[in-house]
């Protein structure tokens, strides 16, 4: 058997041979080909910091065992616990790398980035995107990836991770798209409701809570473990609410309609399927998608954007309607505890989301300019579009016009939902099957807006150069 | 057949989009120095984009132009503004202006290398006829003739484009049609199968001949 001496050089050693290709990986993502987005190089630079950092501290080791077992021993177990924290950030770093400028939808993100930073507490935020092998979108919590890596650093006398950077999963096949994309909005929302909402939602959740079970304080241990755990749903929902308000807020109906597409939501409009029972049930993590579709419609009223929607000819439009006719409807899933259950009173939650659309409505900053304008020109875009045409200048009765990125994120959608047939009319080619046809051309479209949205900014850029 | 001049562009830049003279170059970026008083009057130049569609090693010792081409010839790249693409003395790359054009069905079009461009031995287009009605981003078939390494940076001068009136245009064509429907990055080229193409002059594809099977033809 090997003296501890030698165990711990050589398990020093493994951890160290074990960082040397992730360093590799990191420091040509910085210097050389494909390209990264700023948020990314920030987070490559940080762990090649922290590898560096690491090494030296696995460098140190063999000076410091003396003959102690105990020490020895302490020593072995903290090799253990950082090689199983890289091990943990090893999971996001080739998804990470993954996402360069090929693969994530760069113009969509810059401006979401850009609202984003119109609100003051997240003028520092930035957004480092990775891959996800689920065809879903995510944001990675905290204990995920910033404790670890802070776990790491405090052992090794590294950096803390940078507060400011959050990191969202994309489904990998989506690199190219936008109309699903529109889906990210909420992770980077869950994010801001991380690292500065939490406090003051989870409050006034609590004060809520505290109407409901008035006499709480007095109870058995027993309803008090209960209370908790209804706390913590609540509050899960109330998150999840959260990101879609904000992410509506930031970018307007879009977002619902991504939503709907992401969630086959239309199939709760179709009486024939039985109402699409999931829909209407409040599940371990996420509200009803009912009774998100319904705030999503209070919210666009609220906000203004409502008036401008109601009357576009689209199914997506119809089931924001619809489901405030049958929001009441909503269930609990039978996979929360039936304790939980019984004494859950969903009244809470509404409670909390109607205090929760005045927050958000306060917080972020109001798009009424984007409102008139999508109101003003999307007859205008529309043409643009049916004739395949980028829209980054269009000319109008009063001339010129450079939409901004939100209108043209929403006349994306509003023509992809109502007027995309303008567009399939004015084809001449051979005849293609209709659902290769319309898969070709939404495609089309998504290049030729997210075209758009990349003029934009190099117009801004150009505008204030001058 | 007249080369447009820069008050005409400027004009019809302005007409609305359902006026089939509109012309449209989008994005303008520093239009005021585009259009201002003695700049070239018969020319608009255009910037290089951001994407580029590098020649990859084949996977046969020669270019096959079939559909399989679109596919297996090029390897996309993105490079942000900013930031810049090395291009080998003798090498090739595809890039797109990025500017995107929509002519008017009365004029077409054509683009050609910017004269202090073409000084440093690059030639960044070889099939510069832009046809009436024409949609998209112009490919640019770049190529550094030169023998030392050149720097391309996306969104600077590169190209000018010059447009020239059509006689007897008659009525703008509508319909969406064409190889490439409104790209607006370089897109890899696009073939038929070749032994249909000849098939329709009346070569059977027995008498077609695959490379690299010697005088064997494919049955």
């Amino acid at each position: 058997m090997s003296n501890p001496e030698t165990l711990i050089l050589k398990e020093a050693a493994d951890l160290h041979r074990f960082l040397q290709p992730i360093a590799k990986m990191c420091a040509i993502a910085r210097t050389d080909h494909p390209y990264y987005r700023d948020a990314s190089y920030i987070l490559f630079t940080y762990l090649s910091g922290l590898i560096n950092k690491t090494r030296e501290y696995l460098e140190d080791l063999p000076q410091r065992p003396g003959k102690s077992p105990v020490i020895q021993h302490s020593i072995r177990q903290k090799l253990k616990l950082l090689r199983d924290s890289w091990g943990l950030l090893h999971r996001y770093i080739k998804p990470c790398l993954d996402a360069d400028t090929l693969h994530i939808p760069i113009p969509l993100l810059d401006v979401l980035n850009d609202r984003l930073k119109l609100i003051p507490e997240c003028e520092a935020f930035e957004c480092a995107v990775f891959q996800l092998t689920a065809a879903n979108y995510a944001m990675l919590p905290y204990y995920e990836v910033n404790s670890v890596a802070n776990g790491i650093a405090r052992r090794v006398n590294g950096e803390d991770f940078p507060r400011s950077l959050s990191l969202v999963g994309i489904p990998y096949s989506q690199s190219s798209g936008f109309f699903l994309n529109c889906l990210i909005p909420h992770e980077m929302a869950h994010f801001v409701y991380q690292e500065i909402m939490v406090t003051e939602v989870t409050n006034a959740v609590d004060s809520i809570l505290n109407t409901h079970y008035p006499n709480a304080q007095d109870a058995s241990d027993e309803f008090l473990e209960t209370l908790s755990q209804i706390r913590g749903l609540i509050n899960l929902w109330v998150e999840e609410i959260f990101c879609d308000l904000f992410a509506i807020a930031l970018i307007g109906p879009a977002f619902s309609f991504a939503f709907a597409e992401m969630t086959s939501a239309s199939l709760i409009i179709d009486t024939l399927s039985g109402n699409a029972k999931q829909s209407f049930e409040f599940g371990q993590s996420h509200p009803a998608d009912v009774a998100r579709f319904y705030l999503h419609k209070r919210h666009l009223d609220a906000l203004g954007w409502w008036n401008q929607i109601k009357d576009w000819r689209s199914n997506s439009v119809d089931l924001l309607d619809h489901c405030c006719l049958v929001f009441g409807k909503t269930t609990l899933s039978n996979k929360i505890p039936p304790d939980v259950a019984s004494q859950l009173k969903l009244q809470c939650f509404w409670d909390a989301c109607d205090w929760l659309l005045g927050y958000v409505k306060r917080t972020v900053p109001a798009s009424d300019k984007d409102i008139k304008h999508l109101a003003d020109h999307y007859d205008v875009i529309s043409k643009y579009l049916e004739r395949a045409i980028v829209p980054s200048t269009i000319i109008t009765e009063s001339g010129p016009v450079y939409p901004t990125p939100v209108v043209l994120i929403n006349s994306a959608f509003r023509f992809v939902l109502q007027d995309f047939d303008n567009l399939l009319k004015r084809v001449d080619m051979e005849p293609m099957n209709p659902v290769r046809e319309r898969s070709w051309y939404t495609e089309r479209l998504e290049l030729w807006v997210l075209k758009a949205l990349e003029d934009y900014r190099l117009l801004s850029a150009s505008q204030e150069a001058k | 057949m007249g080369v447009i001049c820069k008050e005409e562009i400027k004009r019809r830049l302005n007409f609305l989009v359902e006026d089939e003279k509109q012309l449209v170059i989008t994005p303008l970026l520093v239009k005021d120095e585009i259009f201002k008083t003695g700049s070239d009057v018969d020319s608009i130049d255009l910037r290089l984009g951001n994407n580029f569609l590098l020649p990859r090693v084949p996977p046969l010792p020669y270019t096959f132009p079939s559909p399989d081409a679109s596919t297996q010839s090029h390897m996309r790249m993105q490079v942000p503004y900013g930031k810049y693409l090395v291009l080998p003395a003798h090498q090739t790359v595809l890039g797109a202006t990025l500017e995107f054009i929509k002519l008017p069905p009365d004029l077409c079009g054509q683009v050609l290398t910017k004269s202090s461009v073409a000084r440093t031995f690059m030639v960044v287009e070889t099939a510069p006829w832009i046809h009436p009605s024409y949609r998209g981003s112009l490919t640019l078939e770049i190529a550094n003739v030169s023998n030392t390494p050149v720097i391309l940076y996306p969104g600077r001068l590169i190209c000018q484009l010059i447009l020239m009136d059509l006689i007897d245009a008659g009525p703008e064509r509508e319909k969406l049609h064409g190889t490439y429907v409104a790209p607006v990055y370089p897109e890899a080229p696009k073939f038929s199968d070749p032994r249909e193409d000849l098939k329709a002059i009346g070569i059977p594809h027995g008498e077609f001949l695959l490379p690299g099977h010697n005088n064997q033809s494919t049955k």
